[in-house]
């Protein structure tokens, strides 16, 4: 049997041939998404098990979507690659630790030596640590320790003002200030002094 | 949510509850957290501050006693968690305005700190130290 490559119709069979695999594999990731059998059990031991209708439904929505995928398969492919790489982004996203301090709060670079100068703590009754940051010295020692004090690490004071709504869920309001990493104009750590 | 149970404000020699939470901020700058036990108190501690000062030296906001649950079965105190303050620990981490409900209960709500008492006194408190009050008085929502 031979092959005529010239004739439109060979090139039409292949171009179905492909839709048709890339249905194939879509409709395997599609059963990767079905209820496992304990589901499906459960569902039919509480009375909510698939009818008869149901698996004729079933059976034509994916008949008619494997046919829509065997002739607009280029497009599906696009659409699949896109909504891959959104679906890594928003994970990539999400992944990301949120901070109170955003790149709008940030007011100015300092030393470790010029914010632990500018905040010795005084109080009425004269009990604070004589330390720098008072009881929160600890906590400034262990950010301090942390923050790796390579090229392109910053320090930087923050201050959220008052009335503003801030980190996850705006779920905190300013007044708010402290201390922030900034490595390449992006915030990788904070410590906050002062909030509610 | 359920009602949450308030921390505790000595004033004026007076015992209040407090609708506020000064500790907080300190806790997630320590990087410290406690358990809950029930769905009344999520935070996991129960506080008693008290306003400390004079006029002359200004007025400060300090916790004097604590109860928190490091875990289900270890309870630790004031002591553990800032050795060497017996007297009281400045909340100098805190500024915000912490809200004293008084009086009558006008309406229950049963979610956060969310109930309406007949008056509501609010003190401004910058950097640990009292700087400013001001009282609302509340009426019934219809």
């Amino acid at each position: 049997m031979s092959v005529y490559w010239n004739d439109w119709v060979t090139w039409l069979y292949v171009y179905l041939a492909v839709g048709l695999m890339t249905a194939l594999i879509f409709y395997g990731f599609s059963l990767k998404d079905r209820p496992t059998k304990f589901v499906r059990d459960m569902r039919s031991a509480l009375g909510l098990g698939k009818t008869l209708k149901d698996h004729l439904q079933d059976i034509l929505v994916y008949s008619i979507a494997m046919m829509v995928i065997c002739v607009g398969w280029p497009g599906f492919l696009v659409w699949a690659a896109l909504k891959k790489r959104e679906d890594r982004m928003r994970e990539l996203e999400e992944d990301e630790p949120t901070f109170i301090c955003k790149p709008e709060f940030l007011v100015r670079t300092v030393s470790p030596l010029e914010a632990e100068q500018a905040n010795h703590v005084h109080d009425p009754l004269g009990l604070v640590p004589k330390a720098p940051f008072g009881h929160l010295n600890g906590p400034w020692g262990k950010f301090l320790a942390e923050f790796g004090f390579e090229d392109g690490n910053e320090l930087w004071y923050f201050e959220v003002p008052k009335g503003s709504s801030t980190g996850e869920y705006d779920m905190f309001d300013g007044p708010i200030s402290g201390y922030a990493k900034v490595v390449n104009g992006k915030i990788m750590g904070e410590f906050v002094i002062e909030g509610s | 949510m359920t009602a949450q149970v308030s921390e505790t404000l000595i004033y004026h020699g007076k015992e209040l509850m407090m609708f506020s939470n000064p500790l907080d901020p300190y806790l997630r700058a320590a990087g410290l957290h406690f358990e809950s036990m029930n769905t009344a108190n999520w935070r996991g501690y129960e506080g008693t501050w008290e306003i400390k000062g004079s006029e002359a030296t200004g007025e400060g906001l300090y916790l004097v006693a604590l109860e928190a649950n490091r875990s289900f079965d270890e309870i630790v105190g004031l002591a553990e968690l800032f050795p060497g303050f017996p007297d009281g620990v400045f909340a100098h981490w805190f500024s915000g305005e912490i809200r004293l409900p008084q009086g009558d209960l006008l309406e229950y709500v049963h979610g956060g700190y969310a109930s309406q008492y007949e008056y509501d006194l609010f003190l401004e408190i910058k950097k640990g130290l009292l700087v400013s009050k001001r009282a609302v008085h509340n009426k019934a929502r219809s």
